[in-house]
């Protein structure tokens, strides 16, 4: 079972870097400045 | 005993209606303005004998501003007239092709058949879609508080039929009008109101890829100019007793225990109150008026952490001809790649871009009476962002740039005898409105408006880091525009009756 999890949990990461690589170079930028964001969400909940 | 129960920093809209809602619940209240008119960005100014609209243009979604009025327990039409505009936009693309959308969504529906008769069933399902989002969401969010995520939980456990459309809060402003349309003409007559929002299409909220719908359901323009709205909202305050001063610009916040007491003025005056609400720009708010030092540091790295909305030039021209116009607001656009392609090539690198996807208003034809008679005005705004700081360049010699590119751009598409015909021209530069607006680096909407920088990723309207510190106005809640931003009025009052009412 906790094979099977781990298994499932890869698969959902490269699903994930594959869909990225694939996707439009305007996406990426989208997801890129997203991304940049998240470490500052923690802060800005509370601000 | 503190000198008031409210003082409210700022007399834009936000701040006017947080006054104008507190005042009517009994709190002694005091507006102060650093300008001598009040309003911010959706004010007028008068130069020459014609009156110029500051920032805002329109107004759509009347809604929250009923709803204000009704608060105020009287009735919008008595404190404001505002003309329909109708069609929302004529267009003119880069290859002179011209088109108008009229209000009326079946009529808008034959001039998309016209356009692009591949996306009249995206047309459609956009309009379905879109008709019930704005109808759920009206009062579920847009006057509902959500500084946290309880109070976001209980907004969606209080309207289950807003659940579905979250993920039109993941996308972007661009995901969401290619989910409905194919055709590039299509595309750029939905996408470039994303800088309406400050961003462009590719990062701007899907949520607001929705804007090019809610127009439908009304745009209006205040009689006497948009400083219409604010006067109205300001009258019905003072008739509750709220005090309104301009002139008079605020120093620091005072503050005692972390709580705050009151304001500092310029001139040394200090005026005590149990409650202060901010209308200012957030980071102007925590890092001037409060200051780092008094602030804890997850807070300091909090409002740190924003951009602010991008700046773009405006030029104000007083003209003696009527120009060749269909439509309030025309818009001189391009392709949705080349509206990405400012942002990421030009604005991001601190160039000044080569096209300036100019919206042009002509406020005189809903209402001649801004101009002498037989006189009209054109607002042109530069919808394409322009750096606070270019590379080898200065705002003195852009100023006269930014003129003759504005000039040029009327002879080509407006008046081709333009220049014969301008009797006054002016430019309002990213400098101008940020000492006319203290928006820092002259960014027009505030703080960037994108999924992390929404509603409980914004400051919060109630503050957290100081005691008896509100914000309202473009950098909390939902952002800049005329109905968002009485919206964070409404919330604000919410918040302050809830707390001390």
């Amino acid at each position: 079972m906790k094979k099977f999890k781990k298994l499932v949990m890869l698969l959902a990461v490269v699903g994930l870097i594959v869909a990225y690589m694939q996707s439009s170079e305007s996406t990426k930028r989208y997801l890129k400045h997203i991304g940049k964001q998240v470490p500052s969400l923690p802060y800005r909940y509370f601000i | 005993m503190a000198d008031y129960d409210v003082i409210v920093i700022g007399a834009g809209l936000g701040g006017l209606s947080t006054g104008a809602l507190v005042s009517k619940e009994g709190f002694k209240t005091l507006v102060l303005e650093q300008s001598d008119i009040i309003g911010g960005c959706c004010s007028t100014f008068e130069a020459n004998g014609y009156k110029f609209d500051v920032g805002a243009s329109i107004v759509e979604v009347i809604q929250p501003l009923d709803r204000l009025f009704e608060m105020l327990g009287g009735r919008r039409e008595d404190y404001m007239e505002l003309i329909p505009c109708d069609p929302i936009y004529s267009f003119i693309t880069d290859d002179g092709k011209r088109f108008s959308y009229p209000t009326d969504i079946g009529a808008c529906t034959e001039v998309v058949k016209e356009i692009a008769p591949g996306d009249v069933e995206g047309w459609n399902s956009f309009c379905s879609m879109g008709l019930s989002m704005i109808e759920d969401m009206m009062d579920a969010v847009m006057l509902s508080p959500m500084n946290t995520f309880s109070e976001a939980m209980k907004v969606a456990l209080k309207n289950p039929q807003i659940i579905k459309f979250a993920p039109t809060f993941l996308r972007s402003h661009q995901g969401v009008v290619r989910s409905f349309y194919k055709d590039p003409l299509m595309l750029q007559s939905v996408a470039f109101q994303s800088y309406f929002a400050g961003a462009p299409p590719e990062l701007g909220s899907g949520i607001f890829g929705y804007i090019a719908l809610s127009e439908h359901l009304g745009i209006y323009y205040p009689k006497g100019g948009m400083i219409g709205i604010p006067a109205g909202i300001s009258k019905a305050g003072e008739e509750y007793g709220m005090e309104v001063r301009t002139g008079v610009k605020v120093e620091k916040l005072l503050i005692e225990n972390g709580t705050a007491f009151g304001v500092r003025l310029e001139d040394g005056d200090e005026i005590t109150a149990k409650i202060v609400v901010s209308n200012l720009n957030g980071q102007v708010t925590y890092l001037k008026l409060v200051g780092p030092d008094r602030l804890p540091d997850w807070a300091v790295k909090g409002i740190a952490s924003y951009t602010n909305s991008m700046p773009c030039p405006m030029i104000y021209v007083g003209l003696d001809k009527k120009p060749e116009l269909e439509a309030h607001h025309t818009i001189v656009t391009s392709s949705l790649e080349s509206m990405n392609d400012v942002w990421n090539n030009y604005y991001k690198l601190n160039l000044i871009p080569e096209t300036a996807m100019s919206l042009v208003c002509w406020p005189t034809e809903a209402d001649p009476s801004l101009a002498p008679e037989g006189k009209h005005i054109l607002n042109f705004l530069c919808n394409a962002p322009a750096p606070y700081a270019p590379i080898g360049d200065n705002w003195d010699r852009l100023k006269g740039w930014y003129k003759e590119a504005a000039v040029k751009e009327l002879e080509t598409y407006v008046l081709p005898d333009v220049r014969d015909h301008i009797e006054y021209i002016e430019v309002s530069t990213p400098l101008d409105f940020e000492r006319r607006l203290l928006h820092p680096q002259g960014g027009i909407y505030g703080l960037f408006s994108d999924i992390t920088s929404l509603a409980m990723f914004r400051p919060r309207s109630r503050s957290k880091a100081i005691r008896n510190l509100y914000l309202t106005g473009s950098s909390t809640h939902l952002g800049g525009g005329v109905p968002t931003t009485i919206a964070s009025g409404i919330v604000t009052s919410k918040y302050i009756m809830k707390d001390h009412g």
